[in-house]
């Protein structure tokens, strides 16, 4: 009798992470020719250089002028030697010095505006929408209070967070996309970026 | 022993990108999740059966959570040094312990001290991963034939 072959299934599971990994890209529009202009092509760059993860704080800071946002309007935070851009973390303004952020250890939750002024850089985007708009953004991302952060979320769905999918999801709900690099994650750059929100305010060094 | 835990690691990096990945299409990350505890289920039957006890599984399963229960202990020490989240520590373990993510995530979200169950929980899921396959060893007498046989895979 002809005996089978036996596949190692670590092998044949390595092989699946590939093969969805290809699929995922691909359904994305990744190629040869673009990869390297995108998010993962970017992060590869930075990795190369040693920049792992949300950066490193300097301790400067920066005199990011609080007193012009409005419900609704998108803060941005970053430090140097980050994997994923300039800025490195975001939040949406509820009013009376409070936003709504993801965080690793208290999950989509509030924090004080006045957090942004350690980053070494900063600045506050307002979506060009009305401010009915602007508001119901805020109280979508206030009914995820305390759902689950995870850095690495995709895009679709919504049991998993992170800091910039809770801002684009609650704008894409009211027919806004936000994500100017139509990548498979949703960067604080990619929001700096969009067309559709005007810098209000931005300090540090930029 | 040595072997069989170092294949468990293995599975745990390799089912994590997996968990990861099926993200993409919410749904199937539940569907991984679930599988995920299935074959450990599956995988600690197997080990007795190939004639470990349950003190051998439950060491083989401490020694392939080794980089879990290490990111633990030293994202705690860092906390009762340094504060809250202070270190990549917290990061790391959330990665390593994707292939329950999707799990963690149908937890309701409640608070203790300010902080969220499923970062809590973070911190006790290597040695629950320990009790469960030390559990799942000792669910079924070895020689039952209620005993779920995939001979080929491990």
């Amino acid at each position: 009798m002809r005996k089978g072959r036996r596949y190692d299934p670590l092998w044949l599971l390595l092989l699946l992470d590939l093969i969805l990994a290809l699929f995922i890209m691909g359904i994305n529009g990744y190629n040869w020719q673009n990869t390297s202009s995108r998010v993962i092509g970017q992060a590869i760059d930075a990795l190369a250089q040693g920049h792992l993860g949300s950066g490193i704080p300097s301790g400067r800071g920066n005199d990011l002028d609080l007193s012009v946002i409005e419900p609704g309007d998108i803060l941005l935070g970053g430090y140097d030697g980050a994997t994923y851009g300039k800025f490195t973390h975001a939040a949406i303004y509820e009013g009376e010095g409070i936003a709504w952020q993801g965080w690793l250890s208290s999950g989509v939750s509030k924090v004080r505006i006045e957090r942004f002024w350690q980053y070494d850089r900063a600045c506050i985007l307002r979506v060009n929408t009305d401010a009915e708009n602007r508001r119901q953004a805020v109280e979508m991302v206030a009914d995820w209070d305390g759902q689950l952060f995870y850095p690495l979320a995709f895009k679709p769905g919504d049991r998993v967070w992170n800091c910039t999918k809770i801002i684009w999801e609650a704008y894409r709900r009211l027919g806004l996309e936000l994500d100017s690099g139509h990548d498979l994650w949703i960067t604080p750059d990619n929001l700096y970026r969009s067309p559709l929100v005007s810098v209000i305010a931005q300090d540090g060094d930029l | 022993m040595i072997w069989t835990a170092c294949r468990l690691l293995t599975f745990n990096l390799l089912y994590a990108v997996l968990v990861w990945l099926t993200m993409y299409f919410p749904g199937l990350d539940l569907l991984a999740a679930v599988a995920f505890v299935c074959v450990l289920f599956i995988w600690s039957r197997r080990m007795v059966r190939n004639g470990m006890t349950t003190g051998k599984v439950m060491a083989t399963a401490f020694l392939a959570q080794l980089p879990g229960l290490i990111f633990s202990v030293l994202a705690l020490h860092s906390w009762w040094r340094y504060g809250p989240l202070t270190s990549y520590f917290d990061f790391a373990l959330q990665m390593w312990h994707t292939p329950f993510l999707p799990l963690l995530s149908l937890l309701p979200p409640i608070r203790i001290q300010g902080f969220p169950l499923y970062f809590l929980l973070g911190y006790v899921l290597s040695p629950l991963y320990i009790l469960l396959m030390g559990l799942f060893a000792r669910t079924l007498p070895a020689d039952s034939e209620n005993r779920v046989r995939i001979d080929r895979l491990f």
